[in-house]
């Protein structure tokens, strides 16, 4: 059985994240937990050759900062310029706005919602984010991935963890010291390796899909997450 | 060992420093920012070469208010169009120095690029304007920043050790706001805004739900985004809250009533600010309407230098009941939307809170006509309610205007217009509260 737990460990803040349910639950977390996530995601960073100066514009929400922070800080860390828009189709605006002004490498977190609103503004995504990896939610991966000339990726929220695809594109990579990843009758089930803010043992995520292990081409032995 | 005798100030050095030794200190800022800006801001070059200004002309703070050309919105958007410059020439560092870059709201046009310094000015004040609220280390509070501008800023709470509970800013999470209300009990709720207030009012009485109780833990409610009208005010005071108005200082910081509610305090170790005749550059006499420039002096990544804000303030440096000895600021409006009656100035916020005081005009709907800035007398749109009415429009023409001239002391003249036909001159529920015609 799922079984979450509050430790004493101090958080820096608190976040959320989606329960099985699909209900906002609140996710206190840890400056350690936040780092610790910002060096698995450079692992996947790593596999795409960016370049110190390179901009890379996000799209979040204010409330994901224990899902996003960790990318955007790995952004940093890489001597990247960060560029912020919301993820919400009212913000869609500023998205095109930053696209434009800015010479953009890459595009993470982009949502169903940010195509939407992008839409209703007349603008064409193939367009926009065409040169640029682009890594979508799941509500808008099979979206993006229609238009051939797109460089498209994933990037997932897997109840309290995230994960990223790398450049191989053969699934997003979720960091294996952190958790224990399981597939149990088709089912991502989560176990904390490490301590936390709110641990998680044997947490059914809720997501269908299946778990790779073992290496993956792009050098990043982290178990890999297909959507099912 | 060290004993900490006051607690009144999250940093009672800066925060009650005499108003010579503040001074010593922007000028200590401004000699470094000076050269600075100068050989690393190319927007900063090219305005200074244009007025053939140097560096070595800037001995004191004295120079720099006589000598240093301004800046506005314009500059920058013209540097940026011209040079294809996103930064408009204001960034003094590239990357790895440079890491993030926000936006401001940007209603019209590209949103302005805000550059992030790892040391964030902004977050730098809020821990202040929350300590004097009641939040210590290890308490929450509720954070609901207005738009996500400035990227996921969660950490930069750390070193104050308040942790923030991070709520999107949106009517749709208002049962978040008030489960986790309850879960983890936040001393103070940053920030909230009409949007906001409706929905939370909106839901009480859908749902039945005891927001007072779900609220007890809070000692104070930042509210931002415009003035807040007698309205709102009893409806969140009705939650049992005491409200904290916030402005923006010109984009580079925020400025926050204390307890003593007399104006809102300007951080002047954060930025420069100036007061000046919104069509001329001398300083205004202390207690009186000017425009708000603003100078950023702790930003080393995009520093405003002299930015005219468009803000027009009332503005005091006299000390602070509080005990803090920084300016205090009461926003008035914007420089465009000012009119000179006879010489005074009057702005939407000085007809706000009479036009309420008849049934038939309730909803509060007007218009200040400007054809141009100085005229002899005021022409006012009302809106009213056709329902509500008294006696005749003749007769509730006639009771507006004398209402107002005796508050207000300027000749008026009132037109009336139904609220419907007043809402069909604007976007949706909104009208400009000042019209050219
Ligand atoms: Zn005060």
């Amino acid at each position: 059985m799922s079984q979450i737990t509050q430790t004493t460990l101090s958080p820096i803040a608190v976040g959320r994240y989606l329960n099985v349910d699909g209900e906002k639950t609140s996710l206190p977390f840890s400056l350690m937990e936040i780092d610790r996530s910002r060096r698995a995601i450079l692992r996947v960073l790593n596999t795409f050759h960016f370049r110190t100066g390179a901009n890379i514009l996000i799209t979040s929400l204010f409330d994901e900062g224990a899902h996003m922070m960790p990318f955007e800080r790995a952004v940093m860390t890489y001597g990247m310029v960060a560029a912020s828009a919301d993820s919400t189709p009212w913000d869609a605006k500023r998205v095109e706005s930053i696209v434009r002004m800015f010479a953009l490498s890459g595009a993470a977190g982009i949502s169903g919602d940010v195509l939407d609103g992008l839409a209703q503004l007349g603008f064409k995504p193939e367009e926009l984010f065409d040169g640029m990896k682009v890594w979508a939610r799941p509500d808008a991966y099979e979206r993006l991935k229609a238009f051939p000339n797109l460089d498209v990726y994933r990037w997932m929220e897997i109840g309290p963890a995230v994960a990223v695809e790398c450049s191989q594109g053969a699934g997003a990579h979720i960091d294996r010291f952190e958790w224990n990843v399981e597939e149990i009758d088709g089912e991502v089930v989560l176990t904390n390796r490490l301590n936390r803010c709110v641990e998680f043992k044997n947490y059914h995520t809720g997501l269908k899909a299946k778990v790779h292990n073992g290496g993956c081409d792009c050098g990043n032995p982290d178990p890999r997450i297909i959507p099912a | 060992m060290t004993t900490i005798t006051n607690d009144q100030f999250f940093d009672p050095t800066v925060e009650t420093m005499p108003r010579a030794e503040l001074e010593k200190l922007q000028e200590a800022r401004i000699l470094q920012l000076v050269p600075y800006v100068y050989e690393r801001s190319p927007l900063v070059r090219d305005l200074w070469e244009q007025h053939g200004v140097t560096p070595d002309d800037i001995k004191s703070l004295a120079d720099f208010k006589a000598k240093v050309p301004f800046m506005d919105k314009d500059t920058i958007r013209a540097y940026r169009d011209k040079h294809n410059d996103p930064y408009g020439g204001l960034a003094c560092v590239s990357a790895p120095h440079l890491r993030g870059v926000g936006f401001t709201s940007g209603t019209t046009g590209d949103p302005t690029p805000l550059p992030r310094p790892e040391d964030n000015a902004v977050v730098n004040g809020l821990k202040r304007e929350l300590w004097q609220i009641g939040v210590r280390a290890n308490d929450k509070f509720a954070y609901m920043l207005f738009s996500f501008r400035d990227g996921l800023n969660a950490d930069r709470w750390m070193d104050c050790g308040m942790i923030p509970i991070a709520v999107q800013h949106s009517p749709l999470e208002i049962p978040y706001l008030v489960k986790i209300s309850r879960e983890h009990r936040p001393k103070a709720l940053f920030m909230i805004s009409t949007p906001i207030i409706m929905g939370l009012d909106a839901y009480q009485k859908k749902s039945g739900d005891d927001l007072r109780e779900a609220f007890s833990s809070i000692q104070g409610v930042v509210f931002g985004g415009e003035p807040m009208s007698p309205n709102l005010r009893k409806i969140v005071e009705g939650w049992g809250l005491e409200i904290f108005e916030l402005s923006s200082l010109g984009d580079l910081a925020t400025a926050m009533e204390c307890k003593a509610h007399d104006g809102m305090h300007t951080w002047e170790d954060i930025a420069l600010i100036e007061h000046l005749d919104p069509n001329d550059n001398i300083e205004m006499p202390d207690g009186s309407r000017g425009e708000l420039v603003v100078t950023a002096l702790t930003d080393d990544v995009a520093p405003f230098i002299r930015y005219r804000t468009d803000d027009l303030i009332s503005f005091t440096r006299q000390p602070c009941t509080c005990g803090r000895t920084h300016g205090r600021m009461k926003p008035v409006g914007r420089k465009g939307d000012e009119m000179l009656i006879g010489g005074r100035s009057v702005l939407p916020i000085d007809i706000f809170p009479f036009i309420g005081d008849f049934p038939e005009t309730r909803s509060g709907l007007f218009q200040m006509i400007r054809p141009q800035r100085e005229m002899d007398a005021l022409r006012l749109r009302v809106g009213f309610d056709p329902d509500e009415l008294h006696d005749d429009e003749a007769a509730l023409c006639e009771r507006i205007s004398s209402k107002l001239q005796s508050e207000l002391d300027i000749p008026i003249s009132v037109e009336l217009m139904s609220n419907e036909a007043l809402l069909k001159l604007g976007p949706p529920n909104k009208i400009p509260r000042v019209s050219k015609s």
